[in-house]
């Protein structure tokens, strides 16, 4: 049995909002820090590095939302992660279809596993009588 | 608890025996893949010690014996399939040697047939190693009597600062 929208107490749900909330802490903490190593590593100038930086925290607050959307039972929230999924989905089949032989295969399976991880969220959001946080 | 430990360790020790053995396990170089054993061990640790060390932080009182004994329960079934998916990667040695790994891993690769295994595999077992760790959240809210959405906050957290830093001084 699928689990009601914002029932907090279902594994799907909590492993999607777990994935939001470590996507946050790692662009807000690693994100930044990786840009300003790699930047000293490989010689950039610093305004990018501080791009990539504010990129990462502007990218972390979003995350950050969408997480808490999941968590409270927001139906933007799951929205906003099947679009993602679905666009995800895309770029794979794009990829499969623009190259060959092994990167193809890699490309559609990764492609198969966001369509079906899409659809497993679009159930999630139109489900019927599903539960309002 | 110990006892459960030694015989899950024993076990993994025959069961991943056979699939060293085709990446060219000899007498030779057994300590490389005991170090590889105890280093996914380790990991392990690591990763629960996060867990705590985040549900901690945001004033939820966990026990660690507690806490490695739910992980334990809900990430061992999966862990078979982690490892026999893992292991080409393992055989790197290095961080830089590991990292180049991962990135030639997503973005081109040979004609082996194991590449092409390891590469349907992949988003397969990172997306149910994702919703094994939704598991042991539920159920470590559940035992302890957490708030879960509380809960999910404290471990993303966890996970997210402290793993990479032990992954690093590990390396």
């Amino acid at each position: 049995m699928l689990p009601k929208r914002g029932d907090a107490k279902s594994p799907a749900i909590i492993a999607l909002a777990l994935a939001c909330y470590l996507a946050f802490w790692s662009l807000l903490i690693w994100g930044p820090i990786g840009a300003l190593i790699a930047a000293v590593l490989t010689g950039h100038s610093v305004a990018i590095a501080l791009a990539v930086c504010a990129g990462c925290v502007i990218a972390a607050v979003l995350v950050r939302v969408v997480g808490h959307g999941i968590l409270w039972g927001h139906r933007v929230a799951y929205a906003v992660v099947c679009l993602l999924m679905f666009a995800a989905t895309a770029f794979h089949v794009w990829r499969a279809l623009a190259s060959t032989s092994s990167t193809a295969i890699f490309a559609a399976s990764r492609a198969a596993v966001f369509f079906c991880l899409a659809l497993f969220v679009v159930v999630l959001t139109v489900r019927k009588g599903a539960a309002s946080a | 608890m110990l006892k459960r430990w030694l015989v899950a360790i024993a076990l993994s020790f025959v069961a991943t025996l056979f699939a060293y053995l085709t990446y060219g396990f000899t007498a030779r170089n057994v300590i490389i893949y005991v170090s590889l054993v105890v280093a996914q061990y380790a990991a392990l640790f690591a990763v629960v010690c996060a867990a705590h060390w985040g549900l901690r932080v945001y004033g939820l009182r966990s026990k660690f014996r507690e806490t490695v004994n739910i992980y334990g329960i809900v990430v061992i079934p999966i862990a078979p399939l982690l490892t026999l998916v893992s292991l080409p990667g393992l055989q790197r040695t290095s961080l830089p040697e590991t990292l180049s790994e991962l990135y030639s891993r997503f973005s081109t690769l040979d004609d082996t047939a194991l590449s092409m295994v390891v590469a349907v595999l992949h988003p397969l077992v990172v997306a149910m190693a994702l919703f094994v760790f939704g598991a042991f959240v539920v159920r470590i809210s559940g035992h302890y009597g957490f708030d879960a959405r509380r809960t999910v906050r404290a471990i993303g957290f966890g996970v997210a600062v402290l793993t990479p830093i032990a992954a690093l001084t590990f390396w």
